[in-house]
């Protein structure tokens, strides 16, 4: 009974001196992680810290401004330019759901919004009309677009690339098929 | 085996001898003194286990970190203005040796050609522990030197204080020693809290510390400095400074002193540029003082707007002439006498006051003691020691009390905000703050009437040159004389304008001072210092989210609708 007692215990002496070397070790080691690791973090911190400083340095208005008269074409803000909201506009048309509305015209003529078949029903309707009457395809070629039309094809052309920024692109198919009318209507023309 | 036998017989005998009640209590003695040594033991472990490792803790803070940290400076929408970066140092330790000095000396200057070969030599030929050689080595520099292999000569990581910003902020900041000390400006008040005894104590390391917000706008900073530099060489002036104040809070927003200095380099601290006049320097600030002197009549219901002065003669006393520099030689209303700028009509209104009385309202506004900031640099007011009446009639137009230009705008703040003297400062501070701490010192229908008057100033006064469209710019021009060996000299004129934005509902004060201007044509205030006010305001205006307002009434109406709004 004793000596079971006795066995017992020694054996919990050897396993609690086990563990207790097991945890101090273990405890050594990550006392050097945490140490290591905030060395780690110090040394992040200086290094963002200089870069925060090379930021600021490089970012300091006087800089800026140096740069900014050196190489953009830019001016000071006149107080005259500077609005509020309620200066602003009334804004025409609002819609809950624009994503629907862009649907629904599209169901509603799809023709129009595609831009290849609309090039494709005007030359038909242009090679329609041309043999109908003569005189009337140039008359119409001519009123439509501008007067260069009757002129060589590189003039019909010229007017694309120089148009403003402010045409929407929906204005775009329309121009298409009419510059692209003209020549083939010349060429009916030229051919008859 | 059979001594071994005769042994445990022989304990067993002991064993059994001693179990008597005598012996018993022998045990009991020696177990008690095993548990009291286990117990000790035990104790000293806690204690242990409680206090963290003294080794650890030295290898988690950095070590070779010599001079320790300072907090940042950040603006008040959070832009560096000062920081520590951390930079090597190259040191050495003569006493442990350096091996062959020549050589060492040959070797260190084939990286550093810069170091001075006799210094360099004497400095590891001493037989000091510790030689400082050279700071601020880059990466590339500390690896060729430990290629060298040259035996106790090392590197530490120093913090150094740099400033982004460069000579933006110069006065304010102030800056620090090669200690990282603070010796001017804020960086000086920075260590006025405590911050210098934790250094010493080698506390202060790392990047614990709270960084300090100031109340200054850099880009606002900016924009006045570019203003007047350009005034500065327009009007060829000898100095240019200004500030802009918020009305409402007392908050510096911007304050340039010109000509300043780069708190990155070192320099003497006695040099010319480190001076910042709108806190160390006083003045006598002209015609800008008859804003006070017209508030105090209107405030003592002395005067009222319609009140009339005889501004048709010079004034005389005894050997002093008061004459009026755009003399209109007639009987002036208080609002002409702003905008004309009359010295007479000043005189008059003050001397109506009384000297006594005068001299108390100058005290209650804050122009008679040192104004204190966190600035350590202050200066005391000019004074003069027997005020007489003769004193009282040129202090009403700005001559016989210098003052420091900041004290100045905190007195004009408190004309157009409604009448609260606030203390300025260079923190951040909230409204609530500010009226904490505020003073009434005018009734707010004075503030009305002074909104007013400074507003028509600028609409058809002295002031014309100051307007800018949209934020309906108020101000007061001026031009005094500078003394130069006791007299008042006619050339050396330091013209100062204040300017107030919006004047409807103020939200900043813009002060000028433009010393000593060169360029003939342009001397008065209404020709140089209110111009650039101006252009400053138009620079700033959008800066600090002042609307533009284009549909706004002249000021008579201004005056109107107060009025009004008095009466209900």
């Amino acid at each position: 009974m004793l000596r079971g007692l006795n066995i017992i215990a020694v054996g919990g002496l050897i396993a609690a001196a086990a563990v207790v070397y097991d945890v101090k070790y273990s405890a050594t080691y990550e006392a050097q992680k945490v140490a290591r690791l905030n060395s780690e973090i110090a040394k992040e911190r200086e290094k963002i810290a200089t870069l925060k400083a090379e930021w600021s340095t490089l970012s300091s208005p006087d800089r800026i401004q140096r740069l900014a008269s050196k190489y953009l074409n830019m001016k000071a803000l006149p107080v005259t330019q500077i609005g509020n909201f309620s200066s602003l506009p009334e804004r025409l048309y609002t819609s809950a759901d624009p994503i629907g509305d862009i649907i629904n015209s599209l169901d509603h003529n799809g023709g129009a919004r595609d831009p290849i078949g609309t090039i494709i029903e005007k030359l038909e309707s242009a090679e329609h009309a041309a043999p109908k009457s003569e005189p009337e395809t140039t008359a119409t070629v001519g009123t439509s677009d501008e007067p260069e039309t009757t002129g060589s094809v590189g003039e019909t052309e010229l007017p694309e690339p120089t148009g403003t920024l402010g045409d929407t692109p929906g204005d775009a198919p329309e121009a298409v098929p009419e510059t692209d009318a003209a020549p083939e209507g010349e060429q009916t023309e030229g051919s008859q | 085996m059979s001594r071994l036998s005769q042994l445990l017989a022989g304990l067993s005998g002991w064993l059994r001898f001693t179990e008597g009640g005598v012996s018993r209590r022998r045990i009991a003695i020696v177990v008690l003194l095993f548990a009291s040594v286990h117990v000790v033991i035990a104790g000293r472990l806690a204690l242990i286990g409680i206090k963290s490792d003294p080794q650890v803790a030295r290898r988690v803070s950095n070590p070779d970190l010599l001079a320790s940290t300072r907090p940042d400076i950040l603006d008040r929408e959070g832009r560096q203005l000062a920081t520590d970066v951390q930079s090597a140092m190259l040191y050495a330790e003569p006493r442990k040796g350096v091996g062959y000095v020549d050589d060492a000396v040959d070797q260190l200057r084939t990286v550093f050609p810069d170091l001075d070969e006799r210094e360099l030599r004497d400095k590891l030929s001493s037989k000091k522990g510790f030689v400082r050689l050279k700071r601020e080595i880059s990466e590339r520099q500390q690896h060729e030197v430990r290629k060298l292999g040259i035996p106790h000569v090392g590197f530490l990581d120093e913090s150094k204080r740099v400033y982004p910003a460069g000579s933006e902020l110069s006065h304010v900041l102030g800056g620090v020693n090669v200690d990282s000390v603070g010796i001017a400006g804020l960086e000086k008040w920075v260590d006025s809290g405590g911050l210098a005894d934790l250094h010493m104590a080698g506390f202060a390391t790392g990047r614990s510390l709270k960084p300090v917000q100031l109340s200054v706008d850099l880009a606002v900073q900016h924009a006045m400095r570019d203003e007047l530099m350009k005034a500065q060489a327009n009007y060829q002036a000898k100095s240019t400074s200004g500030m802009v104040l918020d009305v409402r809070t007392g908050e510096i927003v911007a304050m340039v002193s010109l000509p300043d200095y780069d708190p990155n380099k070192p320099g003497k601290p006695t040099d010319l540029s480190r001076l910042n006049r709108l806190t160390t320097g006083v003045y006598e600030m002209g015609s800008t003082f008859k804003a006070l002197t017209l508030a105090m009549a209107l405030d003592a219901g002395k005067a009222t707007l319609a009140s009339r002065y005889d501004a048709s003669a010079p004034l005389h006393f005894g050997r002093f002439t008061i004459t009026d520099y755009h003399a209109q030689r007639r009987v002036l209303t208080v609002p002409e006498i702003f905008t004309y700028s009359s010295n007479i009509g000043a005189a008059k209104i003050a001397m109506s006051m009384g000297v006594d009385q005068h001299k108390a309202f100058l005290r209650k506004m804050g122009q008679l003691d040192r104004l204190r900031t966190e600035l350590p640099e202050s200066a005391m007011p000019l004074v003069p020691k027997n005020w007489g009446e003769i004193n009282t009639a040129t202090i009403a137009f700005g001559h016989g009390l210098a003052v420091a230009p900041l004290q100045a705008v905190m007195a004009t703040a408190a004309l157009v905000n409604g009448g609260l003297l606030i203390p300025p400062t260079f923190l951040k501070r909230t409204p609530e703050e500010a009226k904490k701490i505020a003073k009434r010192v005018l009734r707010p229908e004075t503030s009305d009437k002074m909104r007013y008057l400074f507003r028509l100033n600028v609409e058809k006064g002295s002031a014309r040159r100051a307007e800018i469209e949209g934020y309906y710019v108020g101000g007061k021009t001026g031009t005094s004389e500078k003394v130069v060996r006791g007299r008042y000299s006619h050339d050396k004129l330091l013209t100062v304008f204040t300017g107030v934005f919006p004047c409807y509902d103020p939200k900043y004060i813009v002060l000028v001072m433009v010393d000593e201007p060169k360029n003939t044509g342009h001397s008065t205030a209404g020709l140089n210092a209110a111009p650039t006010t101006g252009q400053i305001i138009a620079r700033i205006g959008p800066l600090l989210g002042v609307e533009p307002k284009f549909d706004l009434p002249k000021a008579d109406q201004l005056l109107l609708t107060v009025s009004q709004r008095a009466a209900n």
